[in-house]
């Protein structure tokens, strides 16, 4: 390893070769334990990424699923990884009992998020803690069909498929497997603040700040931690919000009702041996509100849970926070 | 007549036996294809809890489909994270946090405070660069080496 140490304000961290771009509509930032790897390790993500995005992406009028969902109640032939996507939001659906659920699309639509997010409106004043739609739509996962020996999917018409709540955190996994593979060292990757890991991590583990915002200064508000393996992902209604029909939205829906959840929590991290897992609780998270905390215990998951009035709650053995000497 | 009826009595049981054998064989074959047909015609509902379920009173229904990966749960790290021992200078002021009832917060008597929420960072939709949906080629700069840590946030 090539990395030379360092103190830092964040403690005794290594200097390690990082990169940095945008895919899938956000920020992409991978580090390697070894520079020598990253060019093939940035390539090897940057295609899989590609390959991901032509083939998820709501916004894309080419995507595979776009055709999908403007062709629902026919059963439609899809690609290996597009079915391995819709598989894992059908897993999400089943293990957090419908809380995460990849048909809540329409209700994104209906809410205003029917682009890119970088091209909706952005909210007027304060953020409004409860949201209102005068539409609603009730989704249900139960009702897409996979049949994957045949590599077909099939759901009644109605239904908008969105993988938001999944495929980025499954491309940071993929993408760190990628990465560590081609490189031949350990690798993170993170996809809009989702973070995995894979391969041998660096002395003293990954350094993250959990925070409200991915694209935040790593000096903002939160809290830094390590990990030595697996990974983190952390959600947040403070973040992606919008005005729509005078409201204020974000992009968090409760699938029983079909709106932007009502906000108990803020931003919620919660570590766990893939991102995808993670991604699945810190969203479900969300949605359960006061609920959740017993549900990440009973989960076994390290999670740490900021409401609106900064209180923070931590489950699973999550790290203390420690503040600096005087 | 004696004789004769105790040979058709023979015969007619042995008949009886071959029907008999007839029948349960069939029942048998009736029996997997309807179980097929049933398989195929309902969705599924898994009634047994998962290990780390068990006390959340809730069924994991299955749907009609092969969920791949699934494992039933979701699986922790192998190791929890640590926390570091500095913190950026601008976060020190202690606030009263809200631990539940976990053991992670009651372990750490002085929490840290985390800001108000106005006080935090508010996403700046207009300031973020434009989406690239398209991981276009791009020269791929030399690596800067950083100690910094990586920021997991909402996004």
């Amino acid at each position: 390893m090539g990395a030379a140490r360092s103190g830092t304000a964040h403690g005794a961290a290594e200097r390690l070769p990082t990169a940095r771009w945008e895919a899938l509509g956000t920020n992409v930032v991978l580090r390697l334990t070894d520079p020598e790897g990253m060019a093939a390790a940035r390539a090897a993500v940057q295609a899989d990424l590609t390959a991901i995005d032509t083939a998820c992406s709501r916004f894309r009028a080419d995507s595979e699923i776009s055709r999908i969902n403007a062709q629902a109640s026919r059963s439609r032939k899809v690609s290996a990884l597009l079915m391995e996507a819709l598989e894992l939001a059908i897993k999400a659906a089943e293990l957090t009992d419908g809380d995460v659920d990849p048909t809540v699309g329409r209700a994104l639509e209906l809410a205003g998020y029917d682009r890119d997010w970088h091209q909706l409106a952005p909210p007027v004043g304060e953020p409004e803690r409860d949201v209102t739609l005068t539409a609603r739509v009730i989704s249900g996962w139960r009702a897409v069909t996979l049949d994957r020996r045949n590599g077909t999917v099939r759901m009644p018409a109605g239904i908008t498929l969105d993988l938001g709540a999944t495929a980025k955190a499954w491309a940071a996994d993929r993408a760190a497997a990628a990465a560590a593979a081609a490189a031949g060292c350990g690798a993170l990757v993170s996809i809009g603040g989702d973070i995995a890991t894979a391969g041998q991590s660096p002395a003293g583990g990954w350094q993250i700040r959990v925070t409200d915002d991915h694209r935040s200064d790593p000096s903002a508000p939160g809290q830094t931690i390590a990990i030595q393996s697996g990974a983190l992902a952390t959600s947040s209604t403070a973040v992606r919000r919008w005005s729509h029909a005078g409201h204020t939205m974000h992009h968090i829906i409760d699938p029983r009702t079909g709106a932007p959840v009502r906000d108990t929590w803020r931003t919620v991290s919660v570590a766990a041996a893939s991102c995808a897992d993670a991604n699945i609780a810190t969203t479900a998270a969300l949605v359960r509100g006061a609920r959740a905390p017993s549900w990440l215990a009973e989960q076994e998951l390290p999670a740490r849970l900021l409401d609106w009035q900064g209180n923070i709650t931590t489950v699973g053995g999550w790290p203390a926070e420690r503040a600096l000497a005087a | 007549m004696r004789i004769h009826t105790t040979h058709t009595r023979d015969a007619a049981l042995r008949e009886l036996n071959r029907l008999t054998r007839w029948m349960i064989a069939g029942s048998v074959v009736l029996t997997g294809v309807l179980s097929d047909v049933a398989a195929s015609a309902f969705s599924g509902k898994t009634t047994k809890h998962s290990a780390k379920s068990k006390s959340a009173g809730t069924h994991k229904k299955a749907s009609k489909t092969s969920t791949g990966t699934s494992t039933g749960v979701l699986k922790a790290p192998a190791q929890t994270p640590t926390t570091q021992t500095e913190e950026p200078a601008h976060e020190s002021a202690p606030k009263e946090s809200a631990p539940s009832s976990e053991s992670a917060p009651a372990q750490e008597p002085a929490p840290e405070h985390e800001s108000a929420p106005a006080q935090e960072s508010a996403p700046a939709p207009e300031a973020a660069p434009e989406p690239t949906h398209e991981a276009a080629p791009e020269p791929a700069p030399a690596p800067a080496e950083e100690s910094a840590p990586v920021v997991s946030g909402g996004s």
